[in-house]
């Protein structure tokens, strides 16, 4: 088989969100960056199937320099080899997304052969577009299977399970096929320190796309108020007694 | 004209319906397989589309009776509930229709625009930590911030004006 995983390189967030001066990003200068968990999972899967089908896994990312540390991650866990469509940090659509994406699947399937299966997250975990899996499949016209749960490849076919109201709805789609997934997939693995030491070496073919108009633009990033828990300062020492007194009794504790 | 694809049971397509009437002009709405509930629909006309193989969600069918149905009345944008079934028909009706999608907008806003060509300008709530909000322009163009506005509340049944039914065979 030949699986091609597409991920993104995400701030890892947890925190307080602060803003650059211009309102259009994250101030990210004191955050580190992952990928995207769904697609992580779409990273394990990938390499799962090819342990049990053999073949090729490719990952693929759209994004900065940097982003080329998502890719020796994904290759860490035991992609074989990685696309990076560089850009020059400025954001891209979900159409000039897909177009990019899919000229560069365009390329690699004419160098070695069609993708059987490819897999992308339901949606990032930054912009949560919902979208590029399915316009990529459309744009490819491929089927695609959306917010799966699981994944099993049955000779010419893939079995895709997504949970649904309790229960789960199966599709059975034709190969090739498009699929997005979520996180709760699979366990991902940890890359191992061989595995690192490896991807060092695994080959990676960088370009940089063309970008397209983009007909969906961020006007700005807003942090809505939040209700901020602050600590009041009673007193120090001993001279904090009544004040403590007085709030136990007022809560009811006393 | 705005089309609103109805999820059944789904309160969230309620609110979907209030956002289509923010956008001005007449609201359709489209129920498929069934048409559980569409008397009590606050909308102008509802369509159904009913054929022995919708029983279950089919979401290429879903997104092709959706879209037709949008060419057939000349709707100018195609509103439905966030939802996990709601965002796929969605993206399958952008990218057969080949325009932008805004997903999980909390509220819209057609009114703010400087060109002559208003397009709608929506919130949407960003994923993967504490909520921050993003504001986006469907048509690319770049506009003055605006305030964040409250999510609109569900439609509520009008019983003054019956809405009419328009059924759709495939």
């Amino acid at each position: 088989m030949k699986i091609l995983v597409c991920v993104k390189r995400v701030p890892l967030t947890g925190g307080k969100m602060v803003l650059t001066a211009d309102e259009q990003a994250l101030e990210t200068k004191h955050l580190g960056f992952t990928i995207s968990p769904h697609e992580e999972c779409g990273v394990e899967e990938a390499i799962r199937l090819v342990e049990a089908h053999g073949g090729e896994s490719v990952v693929l990312t759209l994004g900065p320099a940097e982003a080329l540390e998502q890719l020796r991650d994904a290759m860490a866990m035991g992609i074989s080899r990685a696309i990076h469509l560089e850009t020059d940090g400025g954001e891209f659509d979900p159409e000039a997304t897909v177009a990019a994406i899919a000229d560069a699947i365009a390329a690699d399937e004419a160098a070695s052969g069609p993708f059987d299966l490819i897999f992308l997250g339901n949606e990032s975990a930054d912009s949560g577009g919902y979208q590029v899996g399915l316009r990529l499949a459309r744009r490819l016209g491929r089927p695609c299977a959306t917010g799966l749960k699981g994944v099993v490849v049955e000779g010419a076919q893939v079995r895709c399970e997504q949970e649904s109201g309790g229960g789960r709805d199966v599709y059975t789609l034709p190969l090739p096929a498009v699929v997005t997934v979520l996180e709760g997939l699979n366990l991902p693995r940890y890359p191992s320190v061989p595995g690192r030491m490896r991807a060092k070496s695994k080959p990676v073919a960088a370009t940089a796309p063309d970008r397209a108009a983009s007909r969906l633009e961020r006007v700005r990033l807003v942090v809505p108020e939040g209700k901020a828990k602050q600590a009041e300062v009673l007193g120090t020492g001993a001279d904090a007694a009544g004040a403590v007194v007085d709030l136990l009794e007022q809560i009811g504790v006393a | 004209m705005n089309l609103v694809l109805i999820q059944p049971g789904d309160e969230a397509s309620l609110q979907a319906i209030t956002l289509a009437r923010s956008l001005g002009g007449p609201v359709h709405a489209l129920l498929i397989g069934s048409d559980e509930g569409a008397s009590e629909l606050a909308v102008d006309v509802v369509h159904v589309a009913r054929h022995d193989g919708l029983t279950g969600f089919a979401p290429d069918a879903w997104a092709r009776i959706t879209t037709d149905t949008a060419d057939r009345i000349g709707a100018t944008a195609i509103v439905a509930a966030g939802t996990e079934r709601g965002n796929d028909v969605m993206a399958r009706v952008a990218a057969r229709t080949g325009q932008p999608l805004a997903a999980n907008c909390t509220s819209v806003d057609a009114r703010r625009s400087h060109r002559a060509d208003p397009h709608p300008l929506g919130r949407q709530p960003v994923r993967g930590g504490p909520p921050a909000l993003r504001t986006g322009a469907a048509d690319g163009s770049r506009r003055t911030p605006w305030r964040p506005i409250p999510p609109a509340p569900p439609a509520r049944l009008r019983t003054s004006q019956p809405t009419s039914m328009t059924p759709i065979s495939w």
